[in-house]
């Protein structure tokens, strides 16, 4: 099992959590459930609810939508994000494809903890942000 | 690591060398030129004219220089500046081989004696204040105070090149022929500048041009200059002061010439003397230059340095009114001329920072060359008159001199008053503040905007219509207030028409509004009843009826009207039996809530009712049931819960408010709650926030309560527990001190103790920094041969920690100066230096250089005008007088220290490097009372052990 300061080690490479200092890291590591899925499982499935993200840290899982594979997840990518944002189902379906060890964010624990620690609010705002202002001046290139 | 000596004797940061270098080269050579054609020029004037044309010639130089800055400045603005270098150079070099030409002609027509002295003249100003203008570019503010005293020594080392050049050739080489070795030096200034602009200036340049563009109003573009300088106080006030200090330089050469010329009498000895002197007030003022000029800009700044010429003209006029010999006049041109070409020119050259480049571009020429030469034509028409015509003495121009100088001396301080207001202002532009904006209700203007926002407005004009008008009471207001409601039947617009709806005695609501009697918004059921009773005949029949309702919503809203009547008459208060009300209204709520299918959503709103009712009510015998709602499981209820115990100021509620301090989501209202109890409770505050024992989201929100209380003794209380060991603790109680300084400017706080506070911080900080260094540097850091494969990302992670910490500190140092100093201005500031503008930064920094005590400067601008860390590690140790501690003893302060996240960090480090001999740091905290800090110490005991067991095998 990964302690906290494995998981923020972990976290940290994630973009969505990149502007978050690591001591508030600590505290999101400390609403992160570590499982394990053996091959074969399904994690969800296309409208299912959102209520949890996932991120690698062994294995592989395979996200698929209509059957198609969209992409593989392997070592620290990370899938279902928006589950964490908004209440849309899921679009994809995860299914494990060689035995994983995942760190799971639930939710409603996610929520509890941007309602208790604004600075987090404002790290993943300014993630956000970040990737829109590299999505628009991406569209501005292309103009 | 040490700085190259080179570098260290002329103050200069990496990376400046190359820049510094290529500039003074420049101003070198063009002052050397000057010193080439001036003399030049002088000796083929006066021996062509004589003496006595020369005043019109300077009276031509004002003249001609009006129009020729007319005209510069149209183009100054058209051109990219290097290119206008460029082209000035170029003419110039023109120019000179044209009158060399012209001169080997033996061409002797007068207007060309009076051409060559009205060229040299504007030319040596023009090109000199291209140069500084230039240097504005290549250097920033920062830089320019350290820098721009070497560039002036450069000036006078040119200044005494030229001189003793053209004193040594002219003999051998003829005079005329001299001018052909200022179009050689001309040319090199040429190459110069195309260096200096691609190695400094260029993107400078580029990037404030385009904030220009972006930033600029429209109507300053073609605007005359001197417009620009006299319709700016801070340009006027600059111009006079330029002006004056011209005046009493003319007046002070007319003074040294006539002494000395009255004690001298033989031609050649005079001109020895002169000539003597000449060199040897440029080898003094080069002195001051290299030795003085850059600490006295550093340690007084702007201000401070424009005192010293005036100071020393001012001495030299006493001796000279004292004594009037020729020992004074020396002390007098000594002092003017030392001083003026030193400190006083980068001083003066500092004030024209604050000014935006565009405005710059447009005006430094026209003051530089236009009120130069004026205040030269002004000085000359002076002496004509007083000495001349009016027979005024050496001791007469003495006296002139000293009132010119005390008028000099409250420019000085008028105009440093203003250079600090124009960066602040300057800070300031980013944020403009809309809730200062101030309405007049009386104004009958007022009317015509808010009656069409009445009549046609969005929900949202209608409610800042109404807003406007609380107090306002208008028949043109009262025929819309109906239709107003009917069109917004909002709660807010409901509730602000019925108030506004109070001031007509002639505007009856009550039958439209039967409906919202038992509306489901208790707010608006509140305002309802509010005016039923207000308009009501007999009031406590109205209240009555209401409280006698089948409703149970009519009744919630009735007994909280009639509870905040109570609160101001004692005959409502004796007259209702409030806790038989509240019983009965208990029993209805029961009944009319309860069924097979219970609707949560209602019981939870009237939950929250209830719970304002008993605030409003505030009856000790009810208190029980206040307490159930506070245990309640829903947050709104909780909240109104929260409110209604805060309402009471009971203590018997104390310590259960205190405990949702703890609450998710409740914080907030419990904070608010709490602060209701006021001073009394502060000292009961202050136990439970110095109390380690105490849950942490209490301690940390103990400061928000003090700030709500808002009072000088919550101030004082919190001022006395600022230093907490806990940096989050700490940085809490600084921010709730922001918030109360903010929101009352009158908060006395004891200033040496902030200032001490402050010094700690920054202790701090330097040594956070010795072991971010520590930390950084591989031959310094810890880590063994038997460190792990993930040691460079645990040390990665540990750098990063204490980067956060370091951000963390300077944030703290900045609120500290904000309770010292005005908040806006230092968290501006602080924006500033942490923003990625460089220019900003530099403005920043320059604006805290002339704000902060010299104590205080001294520990705080270390930080953060370099991003050299070596040059901050050594201010630190300097201020501090610590030495660099050693690897080990970093990681010991780290785990001793007041961090747990550091603690955590470092545990991790430690067990990541396979140091074993590090292990007792680690086993220390196998016992820790923070879980977190626990679980690292295990986990990185484990790593060591399983290392050592490697090294046995």
């Amino acid at each position: 099992m990964l302690t906290t300061v494995e998981k923020v080690i972990f976290l940290q490479d994630i973009d969505v959590f990149q502007s978050i200092s690591t001591s508030d890291l600590a505290y999101l590591a400390a609403i992160t459930e570590e499982m394990e899925a053996d091959e074969g499982r399904v994690l969800f499935k296309e409208g299912d609810a959102s209520d949890s993200m996932y991120m690698v840290i062994e294995g592989t899982v395979r996200l698929l939508r209509n059957d198609t594979e969209v992409m593989t997840a392997g070592f620290k990518d990370v899938f279902g994000t928006w589950a964490l944002f908004d209440d849309e189902p899921r679009m994809v379906r995860a299914e494990v494809t060689e035995h994983a060890r995942l760190l799971r964010i639930e939710k409603d624990d996610f929520i509890d903890l941007l309602a208790d620690h604004v600075q987090i609010t404002q790290g993943v705002f300014k993630a956000m942000v970040g990737r829109l202002r590299g999505l628009a001046s991406r569209f501005n290139k292309q103009d | 690591m040490q700085k190259p000596l080179l570098r260290k004797a002329l103050n200069l940061e990496p990376g400046e060398g190359k820049r510094a270098a290529l500039m003074f080269s420049y101003i070198f050579l063009l002052i050397a030129t000057l010193l080439v054609v001036k003399p030049v020029r002088n000796s083929l004037f006066l021996t062509h004219f004589g003496i006595e044309m020369l005043p019109y010639a300077f009276l031509l130089v004002a003249v001609v220089s009006g129009l020729f800055v007319a005209i510069y400045t149209r183009i100054a603005n058209k051109i990219r500046l290097d290119r206008l270098i460029q082209y000035t150079l170029g003419s110039s070099v023109g120019t000179i081989i044209v009158l060399w030409l012209l001169l080997q002609l033996h061409y002797e027509a007068g207007w060309f004696f009076f051409l060559l002295y009205v060229w040299v003249a504007i030319f040596g100003v023009l090109v000199t204040t291209q140069f500084w203008l230039l240097a504005n570019y290549v250097f920033n503010v920062r830089e320019a105070k350290r820098i721009f005293g070497l560039l002036g020594a450069g000036g006078i080392a040119g200044g005494i090149f030229g001189g003793y050049f053209t004193n040594i050739l002219a003999p051998f080489a003829g005079s005329e022929d001299l001018l052909l070795f200022g179009a050689l030096f001309l040319i090199g200034c040429m190459v110069l500048v195309q260096f200096v602009w691609t190695t400094g200036a260029q993107e400078t340049y580029r990037e404030q041009t385009q904030r220009r563009r972006k930033r600029q109003s429209a109507d300053l573009d073609g605007t005359n200059p001197m417009r620009i300088v006299f319709g700016n106080r801070y340009l006027s006030l600059l111009a006079t002061l330029i002006g004056v200090g011209v005046i009493i330089a003319n007046l002070v050469d007319y003074q040294y010439s006539a002494i000395a010329t009255s004690v001298i009498t033989d031609e050649d000895k005079l001109t020895a003397f002169f000539g003597f002197w000449l060199s040897t007030l440029s080898v003094f003022s080069l002195v001051i230059q290299l030795l003085l000029t850059s600490r006295v800009l550093r340690r007084y700044g702007v201000g401070g340095s424009l005192y010293f010429l005036p100071g020393g003209i001012l001495v030299g006029s006493i001796m000279v009114l004292i004594s009037g010999g020729l020992t004074s006049a020396v002390m007098i041109k000594l002092f003017e001329g030392g001083f003026k070409q030193s400190i006083h020119k980068a001083g003066l050259e500092l004030l024209w920072l604050p000014i935006p480049t565009s405005v710059k571009n447009r005006v430094k020429a026209f003051i530089d060359v236009f009120v130069d030469n004026t205040a030269t034509g002004i000085g000359g028409l002076l002496l004509i008159l007083l000495a001349d015509q009016l027979g005024w003495g050496i001791g007469g121009v003495s006296g002139l001199i000293i009132g010119l100088v005390a008028v000099w001396l409250v420019l000085n301080v008028i105009v440093r008053r203003e250079y600090v207001q124009s960066f602040r202002t300057a800070i300031e532009k980013r944020s403009i503040r809309l809730d200062q904006q101030v309405v007049n209700a009386q104004d009958p203007a007022l009317l015509e905007t808010v009656i069409p926002a009445l009549e046609t407005g969005n929900q949202k004009q209608v409610l800042y219509a109404l807003d406007l008008i609380e107090h306002v009471r208008h028949e043109e207001i009262k025929k819309r207030l109906t239709a107003v409601f009917e069109r917004h039947p909002s709660r807010d617009v409901i509730t602000r028409v019925l108030q506004n709806a109070l001031h007509y005695d002639d505007l009856d609501l009550r039958e439209m509004l039967q409906p919202y009697l038992s509306h489901e918004d208790a707010e608006i059921r509140v305002a309802v009843v509010t005016y039923l009773v207000t308009w009501a005949d007999d009031q406590a029949a109205a209240l009555t009826e209401l409280l006698s309702s089948d409703s149970v919503r009519v009744r919630m809203a009735a007994l909280r009207v009639t509870a905040d009547l109570g609160r101001h008459q004692k005959s409502v208060r004796t007259a209702i039996d409030f806790q038989g009300q509240f019983e009965s209204l208990l029993m209805l709520f029961d009944e009319q809530t309860a069924g097979e299918e219970p609707d949560d959503e209602l019981i939870r709103s009237l939950r929250v009712e209830l719970a304002e009712v008993l605030g409003a009510v505030n009856l000790p015998e009810l208190y029980p049931y206040l307490h159930m709602l506070l245990a309640d499981e829903s947050v709104p209820v909780l909240r109104a819960a929260v409110r209604a115990a805060g309402s009471t100021q009971s203590d018997e509620f104390l310590y259960t408010l205190v405990a949702h301090l703890n609450t998710k989501y409740v914080r907030k209202t419990a904070r608010d709650a709490l602060a209701m109890y006021g001073e009394a409770q502060i000292p009961m505050f202050i136990d439970r926030l110095n109390d380690p024992r105490e849950n942490q989201y209490i301690r940390l929100s103990i400061p928000g309560v003090l700030a709500r209380i808002g009072t000088q003794t919550a101030a004082r209380a919190l001022q006395e527990n600022l230093v907490q060991d806990n940096i989050h603790l700490r940085h809490e109680c600084i921010r709730s001190l922001n918030r109360l300084r903010n929101e009352y400017e009158d908060l006395r706080l004891d200033r040496s103790q902030l200032d001490e506070d402050l010094l700690e911080e920054a202790r701090t900080y330097y040594f956070t920094l010795e072991i971010l260094q520590q930390q950084t540097d591989d031959r310094q850091s810890v880590g063994s041969r038997f460190a792990s494969e993930d040691f460079p990302r645990a040390r990665k992670l540990l750098v990063r920690a204490l980067e956060e910490r370091l951000d963390r500190n300077l944030e703290i140092i900045f609120r500290l100066l904000g309770l010292r100093y005005v908040p806006e201005d230092m968290k501006n500031a602080y924006m500033q230096v942490t923003g990625s503008k460089m220019d900003l930064r530099a403005d920043a920094i320059e604006f805290l250089d002339n704000v902060l005590d010299q104590k205080l400067k001294r520990v705080v601008l270390p930080m953060v005008e370099t991003p050299n860390v070596d040059v901050k590690l050594e201010h630190g140790r300097e201020l501090f007088s610590h030495d660099p501690p050693s690897g080990e003893y970093c990681l010991q302060m780290l785990l001793e220290g007041d961090d747990d996240w550091l603690k955590v960090c470092t545990l991790y480090t430690i067990g990541e490097s396979g140091e074993r001999s590090l292990s007792p740091l680690v086993e220390a905290h196998l016992m820790a009372n923070e879980r977190i800090v626990r679980e690292t110490a295990e986990l990185a005991y484990r790593r060591l052990n399983i290392e050592l067991d490697k090294m046995g095998a």
